[in-house]
């Protein structure tokens, strides 16, 4: 005879809460590791191009090849323990969707897409540039999770906060920002821009700054909302990086020559933004290594 | 430090079916782009986008677009004003991008405007 089963219970509201914030947590840390993973490709104009001169079927063979590699990262790394095969395949949907998402927005803030491209164009580097977007999607969902360590010694404050924050910064731009500061790609964009895509870009800067640190909770998110010192709060932080990346910026244009005394100032200040956001991106990068 | 599986959260279902939409968004757009009847071939235009007027010498500034459906190549433009012209190739202008570009003139009268004109290309 076979027994009733009781109904399963919902789960309380609280633990609802708590899913929905994780799941919340996850999207902005693949958006952030997007960002973070595919910045060197996104300063490619040769992957711009492709997405003008590949076929159709040669575009839809990477987007389904890149679904696929997803699949299997989400499954071998993922960020789920015993995960089902439907949730993996969902997991690499939202990772190519965030890919995607990334991939419009950085092109558009990088006045390689306006409202005067065709949609054709538009579509071929998205879907060109998606692909990369997802690997670092997947990854940061999966591979940036690091346990709370607690080695015994208390964490610096006050002004030894800020320095070690500021030394990771300059070592995690400068990495970011030499594999693009030499290319044409900063000076092409920077001399397209406007002043309100220059601003876009300085927002962008900060808002992912802000992201990567302290709403993607990749590590240690909780120490340093705790950490002393005067450049510890989360504005404080965000807006200290970022002026340090614009002297990292200009640093590392000026000592490759791009700076010219016939540069006016507009210009100069430009390049400076134009490839601040890739070295911000590589500042908060290094911070996260602490 | 991974997450353990669990029944999965409306806000997850809502993220997937969101992601699916986008991803078969573009994939549908991508082939509908490519089959729906559109102008075909190249449409090249050039406009003169700033001028600037020392004496005699013109600089002017112009940009170049690719309004077609493919990269053209070995782009010949000319921009003139008055008796005198300058011509300057461009090797290549993929479909929908600007490309700009300056051109100096010498010796042209103040009653003479700029002009710029695409005389040819060639197709891949």
């Amino acid at each position: 005879m076979m027994g009733t089963m009781a109904p399963e219970a919902p789960p309380p509201a609280r633990e609802q809460q708590g899913t929905a914030r994780e799941e919340w947590i996850a999207l902005v840390r693949a958006l952030c590791g997007g960002f973070i993973f595919a910045v060197p490709i996104i300063y490619t104009m040769e992957v711009w191009w492709l997405g003008h001169t590949l076929p159709l079927w040669k575009v839809l063979t990477i987007l389904a090849a890149g679904y696929v590699l997803a699949v299997g990262m989400n499954y071998f790394s993922g960020y789920r323990e015993d995960a089902s095969w439907g949730e993996v395949f969902e997991d690499a949907m939202i990772t190519q969707a965030v890919g995607i998402v990334v991939a419009f927005v950085m092109l558009v803030v990088m006045g390689v897409v306006t409202t005067a491209s065709s949609l054709r164009v538009v579509l071929g580097q998205v879907s060109m540039l998606a692909v990369p977007i997802a690997f670092g999607a997947s990854v940061a969902r999966s591979q940036f999770l690091r346990a709370e360590e607690d080695d015994g010694e208390p964490p610096p404050s006050g002004w030894k906060a800020d320095l070690r924050d500021l030394g990771m910064t300059v070592l995690g731009g400068t990495f970011i920002g030499l594999s693009i500061a030499p290319t044409e790609e900063v000076l092409m964009i920077a001399s397209q821009s406007n002043l309100a895509r220059l601003i876009a870009v300085v927002a962008l800067s900060l808002l992912l700054s802000y992201a990567v640190i302290f709403a993607a909770d990749f590590s240690g998110q909780s120490q340093r909302r705790a950490t002393e010192g005067a450049l510890q709060s989360p504005l404080a932080e965000t807006f200290f990086s970022y002026v340090v990346s614009l002297g990292v910026s200009f640093v590392l244009i000026s000592f490759l020559g791009f700076i010219s005394g016939a540069d006016s100032l507009l210009e100069v200040i430009a390049m400076v933004v134009v490839l601040g956001l890739p070295v911000t991106l590589g500042g908060a990068a290094g911070r996260l290594l602490l | 430090m991974k997450r353990e599986s669990t029944a999965q959260s409306r806000v997850e279902r809502l993220l997937f079916f969101i992601s699916l939409a986008l991803v078969l968004g573009v994939v549908g757009l991508l082939i509908w782009v490519e089959v729906a009847p559109g102008p075909r071939g190249s449409l090249v235009t050039g406009a003169i986008t700033k001028v600037d007027r020392a004496g005699d010498r013109l600089t002017v500034h112009y940009a170049i677009t690719n309004h077609g459906d493919e990269a053209i190549e070995e782009v010949q433009v000319r921009i003139s004003a008055g008796e005198e012209e300058v011509s300057q190739p461009m090797s290549h202008l993929p479909m929908g991008i600007t490309r700009r570009g300056v051109a100096v003139l010498d010796r042209v009268p103040a009653e003479a405007s700029p002009e710029v004109r695409v005389e040819g290309y060639l197709l891949p």
